[in-house]
């Protein structure tokens, strides 16, 4: 037993300084002072959206040094668990958007409880246990092209957007685009969530499969495709991407789905192995902040989470503009059923075989 | 126990002490067992939830393609969202004991390691440094190959049982707090209720003037009752002494009236002789009566002293030795009037006394013998020890007391005989004050020669005997 997981462990390792891990990426903060802490981050957002917010912490604890790892999300966790099962050294804070890898983390016991005035004023649905924290409040957005296809306009909910699929009008053949579930942790998140909420989703899927959408693996390609033309429209797209490129680019207009909006958050999690859990904490607390609140909403446009932040990309907003329910995914043990290996087979199989027409 | 209570503790404060000692015993038994009662019922509630997310579970654990499937319902485990956000696992076991999906090293109770048993186990493990309730559940699949029974186990941490536990027990504990608190001021005021007729006896002795000795009448309640009869009893015995004392000063101030009445008639008498031959013969009456005088105010003096002796003065006496001693002192006298003085009986008897009050004792005996015996003859003292008891016995050949005047002979100043002058009365009467101390008798009866035979009868305890 203890052979094997030595084994694992050397295995888990061997991958990690072979094969050079296309998305991992290292950047330092150095200190702008002294003493001279560190606080070691594993991220899956992009850091140009969050380096406003690495900053601006570093200005109020100017002694703290910010290594952050820029790391895709399955790696995230199992880096946190081959580290701390094999006691090597860890990231103290882990923040990722995969909800249900952080909610397993935390189930399996990786991480560690932090209470503080902030923590505490976040709603119920957005705290786990006192160990998992929502930061952001980011939509699943249907994004496409206003000036290519004015007509998609109407397009206001799932079952309208399937029905328009079904006409099998020539135009829109091969030129929708989504989240490949397979192949992206997010979009599998986004389809098991769309199946919890509705059986419709699957008359959904079966119109996607049958206008021959076209699968991508993140929110950015998806926007790109969109905004190229190559694509007129894109269902389950991060609401924070779009909306920086619809700033941009006004041919592209977002559509919150009236029949349900489903509500992504990025999740926090102080690692139970962290060396430095008291900077981590702190930084928590900066996210959750005012100020902090304001940053996300405002340079990083990544959807605040408190109520009390005015802005475009904030709750508040959200709340305001929606026509449907906005329903953010649940944190709780829910979110497990997912990741089994069982469920995921057939989930899977069955999204397939949906995408097929069966 | 009450030896741990200062003497001095207020019975409030005791009863109180009592109080919470037994309510602290009661209390922690009744703590213990109601958070026993609680986790039962915090795991009977929560429990069911457990089975049926393992129930739905089994449901959808079926063999397709010749291998076990599993299709966790999204609400198995989304049920088990509880407010304390309990941590859950879960795992499915194959007939080979291969974990098909879920968690591996979920621990299986002892029960399910041998038989299979048809209702589901629930039960207590540690699993991922937490402590988690386990509810494990066999279930018969069959398809193709394979068939058998498959475990089914969903564990969650013991967060929101816990919670409801404490919650509970807190609420016992507020209840056992407020009954303790009330039980405190119920006693209290109980105590103070119960405490005021002593409150009112107590103002009612205090109004009284120092010589009211009348007993206390006051109701009090039954606990209290012989304490107030000891006190009655004492003012009754302090009121006796207080009139014999006031009697006695009455009678000895008339006692000494006539003597002193005698003196100064005598020396008067002797002022007025012009004869020396006269005046001496005068001073020498005088003289007598001064020293009669004197020997009655001793008297006197003798029994307010036997009156007040206490055991705890008593020492080691030689009956004997004291009874030789009075007949040296009372020989001069019994030469001028030609008596025989004489002692029989053995030459130690040892008792415990005051030695100067026996000493008294034996005095008055012989003095008055002597005084009423005729000339020419004889006065006998004999100390016999005998029948664990000292005999004191005191003859004469006087007139003796008849049998009927016997009684009235021990009264202060009561004098039977003609012969007045001879003394004052108080000899028997201190003689039986002594004896009494003692716990001696007295008895007055005939001498062989017709005289006054007296014993004086000592009792000798157990240990001790009267040596020969």
């Amino acid at each position: 037993m203890r052979a094997a997981r030595l084994f694992g462990l050397l295995f888990m390792a061997g991958i990690f300084l072979i094969s050079p891990p296309s998305l991992a990426e290292l950047i330092r903060f150095p200190a702008l002072g002294p003493p001279g802490e560190r606080l070691v981050i594993y991220s899956s957002t992009d850091i140009d959206r969050i380096e406003f917010l690495v900053r601006a912490f570093q200005e109020m604890r100017p002694g703290v040094a910010i290594d952050y790892h820029e790391l895709d999300t399955l790696d995230i966790h199992q880096r946190v668990i081959v580290e701390t099962d094999g006691g090597l050294p860890t990231a103290d804070l882990i923040l990722s958007s995969a909800m249900d890898l952080q909610i397993k983390l935390v189930n399996d016991g990786y991480s560690a409880a932090y209470y503080s005035e902030e923590t505490e004023a976040l709603p119920g649905w957005a705290n786990w246990r006192n160990e998992a924290f929502g930061f952001t409040y980011e939509p699943a957005v249907i994004l496409y092209n206003r000036a290519l296809a004015p007509e998609l306009e109407r397009v206001r909910s799932r079952f309208e957007l399937a029905k328009i699929l079904s006409e099998r009008s020539p135009g829109l053949r091969n030129r929708v685009v989504t989240y490949d579930p397979e192949q992206s942790g997010l979009g599998y998140l986004f389809g098991t969530q769309d199946a919890v909420q509705s059986e419709d989703y699957w008359y959904l899927v079966r119109s996607l499969g049958d206008s021959g959408v076209q699968l991508m693996t993140s929110s950015a390609s998806m926007i790109d495709k969109v905004a190229s033309g190559d694509a007129l429209i894109a269902y389950n797209v991060l609401g924070s991407y779009a909306l920086a490129r619809a700033r941009e680019n006004p041919d592209l207009a977002i559509t919150i789905p009236e029949d349900y909006c489903l509500v992504m958050l990025r999740i926090a999690v102080i690692a139970k192995a962290a060396r430095n859990p008291r900077a981590a904490g702190d930084f928590i607390d900066f996210l959750l902040s005012q100020e902090g609140q304001e940053l996300i909403a405002g340079p990083a446009s990544l959807y605040s989470i408190r109520n009390d932040i005015s802005g475009e990309a904030t709750a508040k907003k959200l709340r305001e503009t929606a026509a449907g329910p906005l329903i953010p995914i649940r944190l709780g043990p829910g979110l497990l059923v997912y990741l089994d290996r069982l469920k995921r087979a057939d989930f899977l199989s069955r999204w397939k075989s949906a995408m097929e027409g069966k | 126990m009450n030896a741990r209570f200062a003497p001095t503790w207020s019975i409030r404060r005791r009863v109180l002490a009592w109080l919470f000692v037994a309510m602290a015993l009661v209390f922690s038994a009744n703590l213990l067992s109601s958070y026993y009662g609680n986790i039962e019922a915090a795991d009977s509630a929560y429990d069911r939830l457990l089975l049926a997310s393992a129930s739905a579970i089994a449901e959808r654990t079926v063999v397709r393609g010749g291998g076990l499937y599993v299709d966790i319902p999204y609400v198995a485990l989304d049920m088990l969202a509880s407010t304390a956000q309990d941590r859950v696992f879960y795992a499915v076991t194959a007939p080979d004991g291969r974990v098909v999906t879920g968690y591996e090293g979920l621990p299986l109770p002892d029960s399910m390691a041998g038989e299979i048993p048809r209702q589901p186990v629930f039960y207590n493990a540690v699993f991922k440094q937490a402590s988690v309730r386990i509810v494990a559940l066999r279930s018969f699949v069959s398809g193709g190959k394979l068939s058998g029974y498959v475990t089914i186990q969903v564990a969650q941490t013991r967060g929101e049982r816990d919670s409801l536990t404490y919650r509970l027990l807190r609420q016992s504990a507020l209840w056992m707090l407020i009954i303790a608190v009330s039980g405190a001021i119920a006693a209290w005021i109980g105590i103070s209720i119960g405490l005021k007729p002593l409150a009112r006896l107590r103002e009612a002795l205090g109004r009284r003037s120092p010589d009211d000795v009348r007993p206390v009448l006051h109701d009090v309640p039954s606990e209290f009752k012989p304490l107030v009869g000891a006190i009655n009893g004492m003012l009754h015995r302090l009121d006796g002494g207080l009139s014999s004392m006031r009697n006695f000063i009455s009678d000895a101030s008339h006692q000494l009236k006539t003597p002193l009445a005698s003196l100064q008639a005598q020396s008067e008498m002797a002022l007025r002789e012009t004869d020396p031959a006269a005046v001496r013969e005068a001073l020498v009456k005088v003289n007598q009566s001064v020293l009669r005088t004197s020997r009655l105010a001793q008297q006197l003096l003798s029994h307010a002293r036997a009156t007040e002796a206490h055991t705890q003065a008593f020492a080691e006496v030689n009956l004997v030795e004291l009874a030789r001693e009075s007949i040296e002192v009372l020989l001069p006298q019994a030469v001028a009037k030609t008596i025989d003085l004489g002692f029989e009986g053995d030459r130690r008897a040892m008792l415990r006394g005051d030695r100067a009050l026996i000493g008294e004792l034996i005095l008055n005996l012989a003095d008055n013998a002597i005084k009423y015996s005729p000339a020419d003859s004889m006065v006998t003292l004999t100390v016999r020890a005998r029948d664990r008891a000292i005999h004191l016995i005191v003859e004469d050949d006087g007139p003796g007391i008849a049998a009927e005047g016997r009684a009235a002979a021990f009264e202060r100043f009561s004098r039977l005989h003609n012969a007045a002058d001879h003394g004052c009365g108080l000899g028997l009467a201190i003689v039986r004050e002594i004896a009494g101390r003692h716990g001696a008798t007295v008895t007055l009866g005939d001498a062989q020669g017709g005289g006054l035979r007296v014993e004086v009868v000592f009792p000798i305890p157990d240990n001790r005997r009267g040596m020969t």
